[in-house]
């Protein structure tokens, strides 16, 4: 922010003029003297100054406050509700816009929370009673740049009447932001609602991690919200279109989601800001899935933006992946690598099928990877018993999750250096057959790939792509790093099925060779990323 | 007893999910009673029964020819049945040192169908498998009896079985039914005690030819059956039940006949209900409505637990024994146990239970949970000439050793059969 600019206004309910008196400190700490909105008209202007940015029954009481005489000792301040002091509380927050005006970094900001100011208008001895803020133990007054808050202003429905009615209040308007969802190198999706009574809201805008995003207008929503006529009965005309959804693009720091803002843009240019709690916003690839934004957007895969935000997710997706921990590792030219799955049940199951696979000498090198914590916690004795009952080569790699198995199956292959390995996906049972098949290509010569099928799923919608499969194929090690190094990145573990074996020639195909414990059918976002990558690749 | 043969081809192999030492189910019984009766019959017999780990110092072997298959419960899965690979070795050394010529197992649960597995495709021994209940069809505790409901299930399907278990879905039961049938289908004949039960595994995919129908057999039999009991007019019918009390059971139907009996004071002064059987382990409700209703009705009584060894005397003070199950049980010992005795039963009409006790010749079938009915059936069963007929018409249940016989064709016609294949 450059050393003349206005921070961010903080207007709020009850309306306040856009000025939230930071201008005014620069004035007063370069020229003494001005008279400043709090000052309590002393001959000598009191060394502290202050301005209450938010008082609203969501947010709580908000601002900053500074002793120009100390200014990195902040003062103490009290909430009152009329002459009754209810709460004292210290600031501890850096406010970048008053240190910037300050010339030093200063920890200014205060935040009275919500329960605190609730508990101060039950107290109220008259609906009547004003709540302020002063300098402890002084009659120094922050002041709102607004009409007072009554401690009646503090009920919802009140708050929105007096805001609809009372002359002189600026916007008046009221938000709340429901959920965030930080896509990195991509933007922002938000879903939220805003009430203004005065003007029409035209515009958002979002701050977060020091990068301000503007809405896109074509992916600007608006919608009903009813469930806000409980709190607002008397804003039964703008509930209609209250609800929004926005995307806002641009660059964000992933590392960074600090202070999010949103700036509310109303007809005529004006604009109200408000803080977003600090834990709202969820990172995609971290505490979100791509499935997260459809949250947001339900038609995602037909909405303009979408190539780009697959793009990110992808890379989301990517960045998030740990490689694979290798808790026992063992060389082996031929390797069946499986992939556990999360049931426990199926767990069993799995080691069992490869026991019998063992008993028919079946298996060379085995290679099992494991994602959940009772995977993790099962598999070493499962994999020690298996071993005592069939001496080879064994490796146990530990991941995040399942469907990050395919993606992270080079690794495996690098770190076990097989030269031919058969793949088989979590919830995939590979029936005695398609052992014998797998057996035969892993001690064979064969260049092409071979994919295994899976048996029909009757209890799962029809899933075309089914077979071929990369969620069980087997190939020879060099050729699968050559091919990954080429091919597009795709989103989890399910490739659109049929991708692999298109990009190889001639490959063998056995279907019907293995079971299911569950349906596989990726999820459509999947799909829809996955297409979506795959055609611009091509 | 006869000396046992000690013939170039080794023992037979009785194995069992545990041993009757640790718990006194139908299946363990039945099985170590079939184990005494090869002994009788002088086959070299061993018994080898699942034993958690927990439960070591309860295992007490009555000969060096039984066996512990110690196992962990938190190395089994409990959904397909597959027990830690330690519990399979076990079991095939022991046949080895043995020199097992052929294994019969008499449930799969403990033992798991991974040792059926390796037995099969590890060794030459052939194997045969014993039905009790419905446990590789039904993921209920082989009751077929949906959840939460408890109603009958009449045909396990992957869509059906996810509904009972809606945290699962239908392709894991697809799974599980094809694992246990492809487990199962190793085995080189099968033995039901019942034809119900039979049947259901038929449709469920085992062959039919494999299937042999044999009783179970009691380890001990009273030495007659017990006389009637004199009576006047005035002499009240005495009903007892037998048996652990559960749900399954039935003693819901039972309670819920009480006040209904109470309502009709000429059935009430002739009828005497005896409840016999542990009651630990049942939730508060049911324990606090079960006491309310013996303190409040003066023709029922609780006897409390009771010991098998004297279960003929205690039937024998009874007219009748009553069986109110709600799940389709198979051949229930204690309707051998009422046979041998010479009572009559009062059971619910279906599965094993129609099966083992024909209405009208062995006792007297009232409709699964239906009260009114259960004392439709009671007024019945309270004439002497019903009495009479129905003590005359009583099967008489095999002795152990005879069904050892009818075992060991079983397993004959079973080893030919599968030298065919």
């Amino acid at each position: 922010m450059g050393s003349g600019d206005l921070p961010p206004s903080r207007e709020c309910v009850p309306g306040t003029t856009g000025s939230s008196g930071v201008t005014r400190l620069r004035a007063s700490h370069d020229a003494p003297g001005v008279v400043l909105t709090a000052d309590l008209s002393s001959h000598d202007p009191p060394p502290y100054r202050g301005h209450i940015d938010v008082i609203d029954p969501t947010r709580g009481v908000q601002g900053w406050a500074v002793n120009l005489a100390a200014p990195r000792n902040p003062p103490q301040l009290a909430l009152l509700v009329g002459s009754e002091t209810v709460a004292h509380v210290t600031p501890n927050r850096q406010r970048d816009d008053i240190s910037d005006a300050m010339s030093q970094l200063v920890t200014a900001g205060f935040l009275f929370d919500t329960e605190t100011l609730s508990r101060a208008a039950a107290m109220a001895a008259s609906p009547e009673d004003i709540i302020t803020v002063r300098i402890a133990e002084t009659l120094f007054e922050l002041g709102t740049g607004g009409p007072a808050v009554r401690a009646a202003d503090l009920r919802p429905t009140r708050s929105l009447a007096a805001a609809t009615h009372a002359p002189g209040a600026a916007h008046g308007a009221e938000t709340s932001v429901d959920r965030l969802l930080v896509i990195p190198g991509f933007g922002c999706m938000a879903e939220g609602w805003v009430l203004s009574p005065q003007r029409p809201v035209i515009s958002f805008r979002l701050t977060i991690g020091g990068v301000t995003l503007t809405a896109r207008p074509d992916a600007l929503y608006r919608k009903p919200r009813a469930d806000l006529l409980d709190a607002y009965q008397d804003a039964a005309h703008l509930v209609g279109e209250a609800g929004f959804v926005a995307l806002f693009t641009g660059d964000t720091n992933p590392r960074d989601a600090a202070a999010p803002t949103l700036h509310i843009v109303f007809a005529g240019g004006a604009e109200a800001s408000f803080a977003l709690p600090a834990r709202l916003p969820r990172l995609l690839g971290h505490t979100a899935t791509a499935a997260d934004a459809l949250l947001f957007f339900p038609a995602l895969a037909a909405e303009s933006f979408f190539p780009r935000f697959a793009a990110a997710a992808i890379e989301a997706d990517r960045a998030a992946q740990a490689p694979p921990v290798p808790l026992t590792l063992a060389k082996t030219p031929r390797i069946f690598v499986q992939v556990l799955p999360e049931n426990r049940n199926d767990l069993f199951l799995a080691f069992e099928t490869i026991a019998t696979a063992c008993r028919e000498n079946l298996i060379d090198g085995l290679a099992f990877v494991a994602a959940t914590d009772t995977t993790r916690a099962e598999a070493p004795w499962l994999l020690r018993d298996l071993r005592a009952s069939h001496d080879l080569p064994a490796s146990l790699f530990a991941i995040a999750g399942t469907d990050q198995a395919f993606a992270l199956l080079p690794d495996i292959i690098r770190a076990t250096g097989a030269k031919r390995f058969v793949f088989a996906a979590a919830g995939l049972f590979p029936t005695l057959q398609a052992h014998r098949l797998a057996a035969a290509y892993l001690r064979g010569t064969a260049k092409t790939p071979i994919f295994l099928g899976t048996e029909p799923d009757p209890f799962a919608p029809p899933d075309l792509h089914a077979f071929p499969s990369s969620r069980c194929f087997g190939w020879t090690g060099d050729a699968f790093l050559r091919w990954c190094e080429t091919a597009p990145a795709f989103l989890g573990g399910h490739y659109r099925d049929n991708l692999l074996a298109r990009a190889t020639r001639a490959p063998t195909l056995c279907p019907n060779t293995v079971m299911v414990s569950g349906p596989l059918t990726p999820s459509p976002i999947e799909l829809a990323v996955n297409e979506t990558i795959y055609a611009a690749a091509s | 007893m006869a000396k046992p043969r000690q013939g170039p081809r080794g023992s037979i192999a009785i194995v069992a999910h545990t041993h009757p030492s640790i718990t006194r189910g139908g299946a363990e019984i039945a099985a170590y009673a079939l184990y005494e009766g090869l002994k009788r019959l002088g086959i070299e017999a061993i018994f080898l029964a699942a034993c958690l780990a927990e439960d070591r110092a309860r295992f007490r072997p009555a000969s060096p020819d039984e066996y512990a298959l110690i196992t962990e419960r938190t190395r089994y899965d409990d959904f397909y049945t597959i027990s830690a690979p330690e519990t399979t070795r076990q079991l095939l050394a022991i046949l080895a040192e043995r020199r097992c010529r052929l294994v019969n197992f008499h449930h799969h649960i403990n033992i798991g169908l991974n040792s059926f597995r390796a037995l099969a495709m590890l060794t030459e021994i052939p194997f045969f498998v014993t039905f009790h209940e419905f446990t590789a069809i039904c993921a209920n505790q082989g009751q077929m009896v949906t959840r939460p409901a408890r109603r009958l299930c009449e045909q396990a399907t992957p869509i059906a079985c996810a509904t009972c278990f809606p945290e699962r879905p239908p392709e894991q039961f697809q799974l599980r039914r094809h694992f246990m049938l492809n487990s199962l289908l190793q085995a080189a004949g099968y033995i039901a005690p019942s034809h119900f039960l039979a049947d259901r595994f038929i449709a469920w995919g085992l062959p039919a030819a494999k299937f042999s129908i044999i009783e179970n057999g009691l380890r001990t039999l009273p030495p007659r059956r017990a006389a009637v009991r004199a009576r006047t007019r005035e002499t009240p019918w005495i009903v007892g039940t037998f048996g652990q009390i559960t749900p399954y059971k039935g003693i819901d139907t039972v309670l819920d006949a009480l006040d209904l009996i109470a309502d009709q004071p000429v059935l009430a002064r002739r009828l005497r209900l005896r409840i016999h059987g542990g009651l630990s382990g049942q939730p508060p409700d049911f324990t606090a409505r079960f006491d309310t209703a013996i303190a409040t009705h003066d023709f029922v009584t609780y006897e409390g637990p009771y010991a098998n060894d004297d279960i003929f005397d205690l039937m024998a003070k009874c007219d009748f024994v009553l069986v109110p199950s709600t799940w389709w049980e198979n051949s229930p010992v204690v309707i051998q146990e009422a046979f041998a005795t010479g009572r009559p039963v009062i059971c619910t009409g279906i599965g094993g239970l129609a099966e083992k006790v024909p209405p009208g010749v062995a006792g007297i079938h009232f409709r699964r949970n239906d009260p009114a009915d259960l004392v439709r059936a009671l007024a019945e069963a309270t004439d002497a000439r019903t009495y009479n007929n129905l003590c005359a018409g009583l099967p008489s249940p095999p002795d152990k050793a005879s069904v050892a016989e009818a075992y060991l064709a079983a397993f004959r016609q079973g080893k030919k059969e599968a030298l065919l294949f």
